[in-house]
């Protein structure tokens, strides 16, 4: 694959992906410091995998494995962070529109994301995207039973905590 | 509210919450990368090249002064170096594709795990010692006198007993931590798989 069919792909990605990625982003990540750094993460392993990459995934699962275990992989450093964030900043522009009534209960559920383990987080972002289970299985390595069942006890651990939150506001 | 509701709000997201300067992006991410092969290249460089100055300084002694003690010290550098190389493109070679499944990617760098704490575990027979016993005994021998040779030893006793325990806590407080994690990630991965 030559230089330039590498950035075309990568270019491609970024557009198509992008929500994908800021949904995974703020999944695993709070402040706006970690969200750069683990944005940056996972654009240097997107960069690097991209000639390794033959089509024979769907590119959106290709785009999950790689954003997942790289999350997996990151861990918050300051050291790091700082060396990295200054570099950084000016890459990312806020979104600009309009604050909505969903927008609290959206971050109430990236909240709620963040506490649960990896592996959870990583099924609860597949499972509201509408990923179906034989794709998740593909992301995870996991059987389609073994993700049901997980599946089953997460929906209702996140409903109740959803609404406890409620209950508290 | 039911969990279809909150599918139903999350799906509603906007699509595009963040604006990439793509541009600037790619800039960076390319010179990310050549600093990492950079990195990697100068590590490797400055760890084999150290190493064979070493062998070839005490290899040249020894050919000077027929001393037994400098060929052991330069054998005892070069098994160092050869063991250093040899073990980084080991390693390399089976580093953990970041694309495989997620169950994949995690018991590949729980192996990767596992062989630095063994690595770091075992700093006293790969390291340490093969590069402390001549030293020691050159001090022991030809250090000069009874009390330069006793400040030389007990110098190079410290540093050594220094590595070794910055190695250990690094086990410790890194590695171990990390192995747990990845170990607890796969048992929660594969338990009914």
């Amino acid at each position: 694959m030559t230089s330039t069919e590498q950035e075309t792909l990568f270019r491609q990605w970024l557009a198509a992906h992008e929500a994908l990625l800021w949904r995974v982003i703020r999944s695993f990540a709070a402040t706006q410091a970690d969200q750069q750094d683990l944005l940056q993460d996972i654009l240097l392993q997107m960069w690097r995998s991209i000639p390794t990459f033959r089509g024979d995934a769907k590119e959106s699962t290709w785009i999950y494995r790689l954003a997942f275990n790289t999350a997996l992989a990151w861990q918050r450093s300051e050291k790091r962070r700082h060396s990295k964030h200054e570099a950084f900043t000016t890459f990312m522009d806020a979104h600009g529109s309009a604050p909505t009534s969903d927008d609290a209960l959206i971050e109430r559920l990236y909240t709620a994301i963040r506490a649960l383990p990896k592996l959870d987080a990583s099924l609860a972002i597949m499972h509201l995207d509408g990923l179906s289970y034989r794709e998740m299985g593909d992301v995870l390595g996991m059987t389609e039973n073994h993700i049901g069942v997980r599946l089953t006890r997460l929906r209702k651990q996140l409903t109740e905590q959803m609404k406890g939150q409620n209950h508290d506001l | 509210m039911t969990f279809d509701d909150l599918q139903a709000t999350w799906q509603k997201q906007p699509a595009v919450q963040l604006h990439l300067r793509s541009d600037l992006l790619l800039t960076e991410v390319r010179r990310n990368q050549q600093s990492f092969v950079s990195a990697v290249f100068w590590r490797d460089f400055r760890e084999c090249a150290v190493g064979a100055f070493m062998t070839y300084y005490f290899g040249e002694i020894a050919l000077r002064q027929h001393h037994w003690i400098f060929y052991f010290q330069a054998v005892t550098c070069l098994f160092v170096t050869l063991f250093i190389l040899i073990d980084r493109h080991r390693q390399r070679r089976k580093a953990p594709p970041i694309i495989e499944t997620l169950q994949h990617y995690a018991e590949q760098s729980l192996r990767d795990v596992q062989h630095q704490i063994w690595l770091l575990s075992n700093v006293l027979w790969w390291y340490l010692l093969p590069l402390a016993v001549p030293m020691f005994l050159f001090f022991a021998l030809r250090g000069g006198s009874l009390t330069r040779s006793f400040t030389l030893l007990l110098v190079a006793g410290i540093l050594n007993v220094y590595i070794y325990r910055l190695n250990q806590r690094f086990v410790r407080t890194h590695l171990l931590p990390r192995a747990q994690e990845l170990e607890k990630l796969l048992a929660t991965l594969s338990a009914e798989s």
